[in-house]
């Protein structure tokens, strides 16, 4: 049923969760992975496996702190901008003018 | 009764606000997209600078964590070691790991002297691995086989093994209990240092065979006045020395930044101005020299390239291009890795608050910290970053009177 509504959610919210979602995953494989080696250990050359996987971790951290905030804020805005517009026409047209909370700006 | 799988009505409001989310005509998407524009532009600094002022401040609740994770690792470090490295760049990062540990350990225990019986046995321990003949491997085979310890007469600079010298004397200025036979080498060691930068009259001494870099010569100055802060003894000629040469040689008189490679008699640049290597030149040269670290500092600050809140370091001045190195670490858009990380210090150290803000902003982001279990961690740097971080981060009590 969640899983439901949540497909009902503008893209942008669905691709922000996806982002954050897959983050979140990789870091815990990240951190466990550089629980004692990290990629610069001192004791010898850098492990690729742990590089690979911190390029993949820096990319989705980045992400994860610049695209998914801006997804979420563009939702959010919209869903306010709209709201506000729904009242304001519902306001002007009065009562049984209908499609309050419905109109559409085009 | 109410459904417990059912949202709640804040969150039911949310959903319905979002599902009903008509699409927008293109001035109204043009407007959000500059508000989602202006939320990422506050929201990921204040994100990613959340600590930046408790590190600013000194604050041990985010210098602890970081301290017990550099003790974890060389507690773990002594379980697995087995041997020296064969190559010359894992043995240099190696050496830097446990010299700033030791350094971080110890600014901390300045700033905090109540911290100072605890952290100071971990100095001595970190600093007397920095110490060991296999740290400094790779130095002895670039010089032919020469040992720096077995050859303190000659005019072999040696200038890599400044950087063990200066976690000794942070030691000895700590330890009351530091051992006497690594003190006494390390008189020794300060003592030749200091006459070969005397002898050299463009204040540099080599760090390997033709190779000056004025950031190691930096690291030099730093141990030889720790000596004498640690000892008592009076380097006031030598310092003075090295500090004119600074000024004179040294420097980048256009972009005030060092030249990062030179002749270590001709004083010839080898290389251009680059900001890796005033950046550290700054955070060694104070201990040694206030006025000195500053300039360095003034200089480096002016290569500061910043973006949406987040600070960076141009490696090249204008002018000069290049590629990465083991000096600079990655080179992107023009900034580097290693100028940036060092420039916390410096930053930290004279007063550049915004600076070291912004610059905290980019290293926390890329650097990605991680608190658990009372420690905590910067994923993509490891143990050298983690040693590193600790040492620019607490940067200033250190820093010559």
């Amino acid at each position: 049923m969640i899983a439901a509504r949540l497909r009902l959610l503008p893209r942008g919210v669905r691709a922000a969760a996806w982002i954050v979602g897959a983050y979140l995953v990789v870091l815990l494989a990240f951190a466990f992975a550089t629980r004692t080696t990290g990629l610069l250990s001192p004791s010898g050359a850098p492990n690729v496996g742990v590089l690979a996987l911190g390029a993949v971790f820096l990319v989705l951290r980045l992400a994860a702190y610049v695209v998914a905030p801006a997804l979420l804020a563009y939702a959010g805005l919209g869903a306010i901008v709209s709201r506000a517009q729904a009242a304001s026409s519902a306001r002007h047209r009065g009562p049984g003018d209908g499609a309050v909370g419905r109109r559409r700006f085009r | 009764m109410r459904n417990q799988e059912e949202p709640s009505i804040a969150a039911r409001t949310i959903l319905v606000a979002l599902m009903r989310t008509p699409p927008p005509t293109w001035i109204a998407r043009l407007a959000l997209g500059a508000g989602a524009l202006l939320a990422v532009r506050l929201f990921t600094p204040w994100c990613c600078g959340r600590e930046a002022s408790a590190w600013r401040a000194g604050d041990t609740s985010v210098e602890m964590p970081l301290a017990e994770e550099v003790i974890a690792f060389e507690a773990r470090d002594d379980a697995s070691r087995t041997g020296p490295s064969a190559d010359r760049f894992a043995g240099e990062w190696a050496l830097v790991t446990h010299q700033m540990t030791a350094l971080g350990l110890a600014q901390i225990a300045l700033a905090h002297p109540e911290e100072r019986a605890r952290l100071a046995p971990e100095v001595t321990h970190a600093a007397l691995k920095a110490w060991r003949p296999e740290m400094r491997g790779f130095g002895t085979r670039a010089w032919g086989g020469e040992d720096v310890l077995a050859s303190l007469g000659s005019s072999h600079g040696h200038a890599y093994f400044a950087y063990p010298a200066l976690a000794v004397g942070m030691a000895r200025l700590l330890d009351p209990a530091f051992p006497p036979e690594v003190a006494r080498q390390h008189d020794a060691l300060v003592a030749a240092y200091e006459r070969r930068l005397l002898a050299s009259p463009t204040g540099l001494v080599e760090t390997y065979p033709g190779e000056a870099y004025p950031t190691d010569t930096a690291a030099v100055a730093a141990a030889i006045a720790v000596h004498g802060r640690a000892t008592g003894a009076d380097h006031t000629r030598v310092l003075a020395h090295w500090a004119h040469c600074v000024t004179e040689v040294q420097i980048d008189p256009s972009s005030g930044l060092v030249i990062q490679r030179m002749g270590a008699h001709d004083g010839t640049q080898h290389d251009a101005p680059r900001g890796s290597g005033t950046a550290l030149a700054a955070y060694f040269a104070g201990f040694a020299d206030r006025a000195v670290a500053s300039r360095l500092a003034e200089g480096l600050f002016r290569h500061e390239a910043t973006f949406f809140g987040f600070g960076a370091i141009d490696e090249y001045a204008p002018g000069h291009t290049g590629h990465g190195d083991v000096d600079s670490g990655p080179v992107l858009l023009g900034v580097s890795v290693s100028a940036t990380g060092f420039a916390l210090a410096p930053a930290r150290a004279f007063g550049h608050d915004d600076a070291f803000d912004r610059i905290y902003r980019t290293t926390a982001l890329f650097g990605a910290p991680l608190s658990s279990g009372g420690r905590e961690r910067f994923l993509s740097g490891g143990p050298i970053g983690n040693a590193l971080l600790l040492a620019l981060l607490t940067s200033g009590p250190e820093v010559a009177p």
